[in-house]
């Protein structure tokens, strides 16, 4: 038989288990928690934060814009996998009144939009974490080739992402592996799902993510960018 | 837990089934016999199901030496009654594929099917988990599915309490794998892995447990007549925390006045943060000190009402790290559903329509199902919209662009669904009782709609056409659509007899009495007729029917 350089699937798996592992129980115990969008690859970290930590927070962006799809899958998957600390953090309704008045900020200034629904509220989270983990992988997009295991965030806390190497493959091995149900928008043409202004299917041949923010040349909500040095401030 | 009567039936049932399998996986192969044992029954309970039979076909089936036309009823676990667009069409299909092409909404926000044949449960169950929905403790001695005050997207307090509904449902799912195991996978796990239920234990609950979050000034889930209500408290849109109301239960049996409805009792305040902990202070208590030798003495109300209001908040402060808060005052208008059209602060339209007795079906003209999922399949809003279903058997089409409003309405106009009902008939519920349920003792959904016609004239000839009267009726005791608290409760004893109830009061917060027992239709008029007359004639200016018949009759 041909020896074969590139991992086996298992060996994958096996690793990004053993980084999780060490990131939750060694690394940061207590201090860490996991953003899920709950998308159409979420379930593999998900299923893997389970058979380790099934208290482990889970950070959910609840933007007010979502796919009710998304937040179907999002209780389906939380009691299959029986996770105990999902925490929906939704915008604070002062930004809401102040920004997005009309309900037109995501065609008009999406940055602000994403500002006020996804980077504030998650960072006013984080403030009780040392580190996060996330299930970017360098596959998605240009903007995330050159991710890594484990690196610093630009607040200084520590990022991991167990899944940074995975390929496609990968992901649809371990789905099949432990029969993972699949995002309800997956059979719609949905690779990566957002909020419901942003989001579109994709053409055979994008990138997953050519469906956010498409025609526009955002390609990241904010979230794992730095943070503008200004705050927002609501009540200016 | 001092209780040296022996246990009953059921509790040696649990403690031996190994998690609620028992013979159920073996059941399910012997397709020449439509049922279940009784035993077998008991456990499928669990699951979301009831064995039942088409009792219409009873007599002459009989006649003719066959066995009953046994179906299932299968109900689902619907956390604050809330599904997409694409459940709701995959549970359409499910109705047409493997049911009697209907859907039932029941008073407790989620959907029944009815008349599903045993080849085909299994089938039924995998559409339901592969619309990421489940039926598991649906039913049962467990948690049923938790209710909130619907449409979560009016308010942010809205939101949270669907949200405190989705968490306490989760956090009180049953552990076992059974019902994945037993109806989903292809191949069943042998042998069977036992896992710990640490929150229920072995034998599961004394009886069913029912949990509600209401959002004042709405009381639509009926927080009184539950084992475990949250009143939210709101500061600012928030839900700061909740007052709880403890021990409210409709069941009753005729002629056992030891079984009786209670309303609720107020116990206490806890911060939102405490919720889960509150909930299962009261749920433990009622597991440890249930009865469970007789189980129509089970239900946490008699277990208030054995050892005492202030024994039990005491016995849930003990199980609490601090103890519960004083309650704070909380006011309720009614316990009905808001009808027509609502906008919420996306600039988002709501339109809450009345399905008489929550029954979806396609009936001559009035082809409601058909509707409901034309509406569902529209471009936007099958990825935006939201189906949920009320606490009074009524559904809500949410989230609807102000571009397809009008649509919509062309869609129902187009398929006969009108919405020019009396307020009587609007807030009028019924128990689905005849021919599938098998503890009915007279009609219920398939006669109250021609007894509301009849009362509609007699409000109509005493000027009282536009009041909103509470009326429900039940096939039997159980209760199912609440009658204990409403102003007309109507209660099946035989067939074509009913106790008539009158003086709930409209908030929903106070058990009506019972004015005239075992009454046939010509009764029942002959006594609401006059009272209707001097109703009008006496009540002060804006006095309900059943705050009168309370003052007066009693």
């Amino acid at each position: 038989m041909q020896p074969t350089l590139a991992p086996t699937p298992a060996t994958t798996h096996a690793t990004a288990h053993a980084l999780l592992t060490r990131a939750i129980t060694q690394d940061f115990p207590g201090q860490i928690a996991l953003i899920s969008s709950f998308g159409t690859e979420s379930a593999v970290l998900l299923h893997l934060l389970s058979t380790i930590d099934r208290a482990v927070p889970v950070l959910f962006l609840d933007t007010g814009k979502l796919f009710p799809d998304s937040i179907a899958y999002r209780d389906a998957l939380t009691t299959r996998l029986r996770l105990t600390n999902i925490q929906s953090l939704r915008p604070d309704p002062a930004h809401l009144r102040r920004f997005d008045p009309d309900h037109r900020l995501a065609a008009s200034d999406p940055d602000l939009c994403c500002a006020i629904r996804k980077t504030m509220p998650l960072d006013a989270a984080l403030t009780l974490y040392a580190a996060w983990i996330t299930g970017r992988k360098r596959t998605q997009s240009d903007t995330r080739a050159t991710i890594t295991a484990a690196e610093p965030s630009p607040d200084g806390r520590t990022i991991f992402n167990p899944l940074h190497d995975w390929t496609r493959a990968d992901i649809e091995h371990y789905f099949r592996a432990h029969a993972l149900p699949r995002h309800p928008l997956e059979a719609e043409g949905f690779a990566s799902i957002g909020c419901v202004p942003c989001t579109r299917r994709i053409m055979p041949g994008e990138s997953p993510r050519a469906g956010r923010w498409s025609g526009t040349p955002k390609t990241e909500c904010g979230i794992f960018l730095p943070r503008p040095t200004q705050p927002i401030q609501a009540s200016a | 837990m001092t209780d040296q009567k022996p246990l009953s039936r059921n509790e040696t049932l649990k403690a031996g089934s190994d998690f609620l399998r028992g013979t159920l996986p073996e059941a399910l192969e012997q397709q020449a016999f439509g049922g279940l044992t009784e035993d077998e029954g008991q456990l499928v309970k669990f699951h979301g199901m009831y064995v039942q039979d088409d009792r219409d076909l009873r007599p002459e089936r009989a006649k003719r030496k066959l066995d009953r036309a046994y179906s299932f009823m299968a109900r689902l676990r619907i956390p604050a009654g809330i599904l997409t667009p694409r459940q709701y069409l995959a549970m359409d299909q499910l109705a047409d594929t493997y049911a009697n092409h209907t859907l039932r909404l029941t008073t407790r926000q989620t959907i029944q099917f009815h008349g599903v044949i045993k080849a085909n449960l299994r089938a039924s169950l995998r559409a339901i988990d592969a619309a990421l929905l489940d039926s598991i403790a649906a039913c049962g001695d467990v948690n049923r599915n938790v209710m909130a005050t619907s449409n979560p997207f009016l308010s942010r307090a809205h939101t949270e309490a669907a949200e405190a509904a989705r968490t306490l449902s989760a956090h009180f799912l049953p552990r076992t794998g059974a019902w994945r195991e037993i109806f989903i996978e292809d191949e069943p796990v042998t042998p069977p892995q036992p896992e710990a239920e640490p929150i229920y234990g072995a034998t599961y609950l004394p009886r069913k447990f029912k949990m509600t979050v209401a959002v004042p000034p709405s009381n639509d889930v009926d927080v009184f007549a539950h084992d475990l209500s949250f009143v939210a408290i709101i500061e600012s849109d928030r839900i700061i925390g909740y007052t709880i109301i403890a021990g409210g239960g409709m069941g009753a049996t005729h002629g056992e006045p030891e079984t009786y409805p209670r309303v609720g009792s107020i116990i206490g305040y806890c911060p939102a943060a405490q919720l889960l902990e509150a909930a299962q202070a009261v749920l433990t208590v009622q597991r440890d000190f249930g009865d469970r030798s007789n189980r129509k003495h089970a239900r946490l109300k008699y277990t208030i009402d054995t050892h005492g209001l202030d024994w039990f908040i005491a016995a849930v402060n003990e199980r609490l790290q601090t103890p519960l808060e004083p309650a704070r005052p909380f006011t309720f208008t009614d316990n009905h559903d808001s009808f027509g059209w609502a906008q919420d602060s996306d600039g988002l339209h709501h339109l809450t329509l009345f399905i008489e007795n929550g029954r979806i079906l396609d009936a001559g003209t009035m082809k409601l199902k058909s509707a409901l999922a034309a509406i569902a399949r529209l471009p936007d809003f099958i990825d935006q919209g939201s189906i949920i279903f009320t606490p009074n058997q009524n559904a809500i089409i949410a989230r609807i662009t102000p571009a397809q409003r009008q649509l919509i309405e062309t869609i129902l106009a187009d398929h006969g669904i009108t919405q020019n009902f009396s307020p009587l008939r609007s807030t009028a519920m019924a128990c689905v009782g005849l021919p599938t349920c098998g503890l009915a003792l007279a009609e219920s959904e398939r006669y109250l709609p021609s007894l509301i016609t009849k009362l509609e004239d007699l409000l109509t000839q005493h000027g009282l056409a536009s009041e909103k009267i509470t009326t429900r009726m039940t096939g039997c005791p159980n209760g199912c659509a609440r009658p204990y608290i409403a102003e007309i409760g109507l209660v099946g004893r035989n067939p074509g007899r009913y106790n008539l109830h009158l003086g709930g009061a409209p908030d929903g917060a106070r058990l009506n009495f019972i004015h005239r027992e075992n009454a046939t239709e010509p009764e029942i008029l002959e006594t609401l007729a006059p009272l209707f007359a001097r109703f009008a004639a006496e009540r002060t200016s804006t006095e309900s029917f059943g705050d009168y018949c309370t003052r007066t009759l009693l």
